[in-house]
């Protein structure tokens, strides 16, 4: 559990922070006397305001309600306006508070809102932030001149020297509240962010976990709106968490990495801002948003799957290739692919061969079943033995034609046949999984055979081995696989084939399926048949 | 295998031997007392006229395999979101094991696993299946406990009964969204199955799922009913009815015109005229 571990060094980290500000506060050692102390200051509130921003950035992204960035910002510019107005009437009050009012009436408002008008609260959202804009303007009209131009108006605009002591011990609490409130709510806060409706179906109290989420950003808004500004403030709650979604897949990592993000923006910003003397508002969000840009451009999750995949994929689905491959390796296959000959006779033992009949051998390569079945049909019955490679028909041909008469060669595709019901057998050897799909095949080769005539699928090795050496094999039927005698037997039985023989072991696979009806309609899709 | 922290092992065994288990013939229904309770229940969704459901009447039983039919747009997901309490109802009574749902709807909830149709999961989320697939168990779990390993063990074994070993690849540390609809489906099914439910509602189970996938589901979905005695609502629009099953209700326009065992129900009107419809 290390993000857990990291949490705590963080908490340990900000309770550090508090006692030393504590400290500092009884024993009137204050930041502003010397620069440097001015520079730990600006810091100290860049870090706190960012971890917390971005912090809460991570649940608002999450949620797909941005839109609380925008409100929650103009309501504290609204909040802050209202303060200035009646600090400059002569009223001691910190603008702040105020601002951290009007976000948390927003916080309020939202829920109830969005649940009485059964609108999408980004909807809301949006209602409610024009009507912030405007009070603020109001605020600000009615301020008296001079007040717009002073230094106070460092709260709209984003100042450097901006955090006072209240405002950062706030942040603190904040943050140390908002790491709390994940440590303990971790999976009820994962369960919400997945999928709302199913968390509520699950008995998870969303609404009450939506309003601390949206708690937390309020107050974070509000009181860091000193050094960011309040009008650029909700750009720091999107911007980290949507750098950071562009390489993580993984929430725990979304939780460390956008604070990281986060204070490392506002500190970059900050540093902008005193290097070339712009106003500190603009430089952070400048910051973030470059920051942002360069994430999307090197992301892995925008890159297109590497060239090397996808001409294997394009190769796989084609027939040409798979023929190219047969072609290739025809001149050696003898040598190279034994079939055991006692093993290959009890599998034409099974398919309880008669004299006569007519059978289709599929696949048939360079001719290995040719004999076996000859042997049992004789002069009166015929081979009809198919295959993709040319090559391989060929040097079947040399081994065969002038031997047997009755044997014809088609160099092919099975599925082009015509369907004449005329096959009393049609045996399978060997090339199942290289069918380009399978259960169509399965269906044309029903379609062959005649009424009560056989389809055998038959391997002369146990599933396993065939697919792992498939697997081994450096080409496009690397892939190509036989599947499972479960799903093999459903394929041939939707087909209307009664599977009358099976065997799946160590040594053998094989099924035998009995043409029992016409199929020209297919079950496809319904679980229930029978 | 045995698990920690388990609410329910008969369930959790039910899964583990879902494939090799043939169903016997007796099952335990226990026809006293009934387990979910629907009096005149009137549903009407919030700022529309007339109600969804119009005086629903219907009594389930511990143990019973339900089969709720209808064409779209008839009620059938109204009527299990009313029975979780999701939806406010306008007259009626909505009663579980003998209480009214609104009245704890929380705590009632934790213990029904309810299967919501249709949700897909945007394809960019940074949500792994791991994290998915607990956050059922995390509803029934309540606030302010921990997930322990067993738990994480239990969601692992749920996930695994659901996947087709053979056939599919491990995508337990994948991001959910890059799944294909089938698998996020499945993945759903997982999620609630981990929670170990006393009561089953599935919304359209078998979406996205290919025949094999379904057989399998559905004989899941049927051990777990046979062997653990978990009531199960199966909402589905196909015609056909499977083996296993004890009733079959069959929602039209909101209100309820079947509800049968599926002997009677094959030889209804209703039921046929509805078949020749699909």
């Amino acid at each position: 559990m290390r993000w857990k571990n990291i949490f705590i060094a963080i908490f340990i980290c900000l309770v550090a922070i508090i006692l030393l500000l504590v400290y500092s506060f009884f024993n009137e050692i204050y930041f502003i006397v010397l620069p440097e102390r001015i520079m730990v200051k600006i810091i100290m509130s860049a870090v706190l305001a960012g971890f917390a921003l971005s912090l809460v950035g991570t649940f608002v992204v999450h949620m797909k309600i941005t839109t609380v960035g925008f409100c929650m910002s103009h309501a504290a510019f609204a909040g802050a306006a209202l303060g200035l107005l009646l600090e400059s009437f002569g009223s001691g009050f910190n603008p702040v508070y105020m601002a951290a009012i009007f976000t948390i009436a927003v916080a309020l408002l939202l829920g109830p809102l969005s649940d009485k008008t059964k609108l999408d609260s980004n909807i809301i959202l949006g209602i409610l932030f024009s009507l912030m804009i405007a009070l603020g303007f109001i605020f600000i009209s009615l301020m008296p001149e001079g007040v717009t131009g002073s230094n106070s108006m460092g709260i709209i605009w984003g100042s450097l020297f901006g955090l006072g002591l209240e405002e950062l011990l706030i942040l603190i609490i904040l943050n140390i509240s908002v790491i709390l409130l994940i440590v303990l709510f971790y999976k009820e806060l994962m369960s919400i962010m997945l999928n709302q409706k199913m968390a509520l179906a699950a008995g998870i109290n969303v609404t009450f976990f939506k309003f601390l989420i949206l708690l937390a950003t309020a107050i974070a808004v509000s009181f860091s709106i000193n050094i960011v500004g309040a009008f650029l403030v909700y750009a720091m709650i999107v911007n980290p968490t949507s750098t950071v979604y562009q390489y993580v897949y993984d929430t725990k990592k979304l939780f460390i990495f956008s604070p990281i993000v986060g204070i490392s923006t506002i500190l970059g910003g900050v540093f902008l801002s005193l290097w070339l003397d712009f106003p500190i508002s603009s430089s952070i969000i400048v910051f973030s948003a470059a920051t942002f840009a360069i994430s999307v451009l090197i992301s892995p999750k925008h890159q297109k799957a590497k060239k090397k995949n996808e001409n294997k994929r394009l190769e796989r689905r084609n027939l040409k290739t798979v023929k190219e491959f047969f072609d290739k390796s025809a001149k050696t296959w003898d040598e190279d692919v034994y079939h055991d000959p006692t093993k290959v006779r009890k599998i034409i033992q099974i398919l309880e061969l008669e004299k006569g009949e007519k059978i289709l051998d599929v696949g048939t390569g360079t001719g290995v079943m040719i004999p076996y079945l000859y042997d049992k049909i004789k002069e009166d019955g015929k081979i009809i033995a198919i295959d993709i490679s040319e090559e391989m028909i060929s040097i079947a041909k040399e081994k065969y034609l002038n031997e047997y008469s009755n044997i014809e060669f088609i160099a092919g595709d099975i599925n082009k046949l015509d369907n004449d019901n005329s096959f009393d057998t049609i045996l399978c050897y060997s090339c199942f999984p290289h069918f380009l799909d399978q259960e169509y095949t399965v269906k044309k080769m029903a379609d062959l055979l005649k009424m009560n005539g056989k389809l055998m699928v038959a391997h002369s090795q146990s599933r396993e081995d065939i697919n792992k050496i498939h697997k081994n094999i450096d080409g496009i039927v690397c892939k190509d696989r036989l599947p499972h005698m479960k799903k093999l037997k459903m394929m041939m039985e939707n087909m209307g084939l009664k599977i009358i023989k099976s065997l799946d072991n160590k040594e053998m696979f094989y099924v035998v399926g009995q043409k029992l009806y016409n199929t020209n309609i297919s079950h496809y899709g319904f679980f229930f048949f029978k | 295998m045995k698990f920690e922290n388990s609410y329910n092992e008969q369930y959790l065994s039910a899964i583990e031997n879902h494939k090799s288990k043939e169903l016997s013939l007796e099952k335990k229904v226990k026809y006293n007392i009934p387990q979910i309770v629907l009096e005149n229940v009137n549903t009407v969704y919030e700022g529309e006229r007339y109600p969804t459901l119009y005086d629903i009447n219907l009594k389930i039983y511990e143990g019973e395999f339900i089969l709720i039919l209808g064409p779209n747009g008839s009620g059938k997901t109204t009527l299990l979101e009313t029975i979780l309490g999701m939806l406010p109802i306008e007259k009626g009574k909505v009663k579980i094991n003998g209480e009214s749902v609104f009245k704890n709807a929380r705590q009632i909830r934790k213990t029904m696993g309810y299967l919501i149709q249709g949700v897909e999961f945007d394809p960019q989320t940074p949500f792994l299946v791991k994290t998915a697939v607990m956050t059922a168990r995390s509803g029934r779990l309540g606030m302010l406990r921990f997930l322990k390993k067993a738990d994480r063990k239990i969601a692992r074994f749920c996930y695994d009964a659901v996947r087709n070993k053979e056939e599919v690849e491990d995508y337990w540390e994948r991001p959910i969204g890059k799944l294909s609809g089938g698998m996020q489906q499945k993945v759903r099914i997982a999620n609630i199955l981990a929670a170990e439910p006393e009561i089953l509602l599935l919304d359209e189970p078998f979406a996205n799922l290919d025949i094999n996938a379904r057989q399998e589901m559905f004989k899941l979905f049927l051990r777990l009913n046979h062997f653990a005695n978990i009531t199960t609502l199966c909402v589905t629009h196909r015609s056909d009815l499977p083996k296993g099953i004890d009733r079959v209700v069959m929602i039209q326009k909101g209100r309820i015109v079947l509800n049968a065992k599926p002997e009677i129900a094959l030889k209804s009107e209703k039921f046929k005229t509805y078949c020749q419809l699909m």
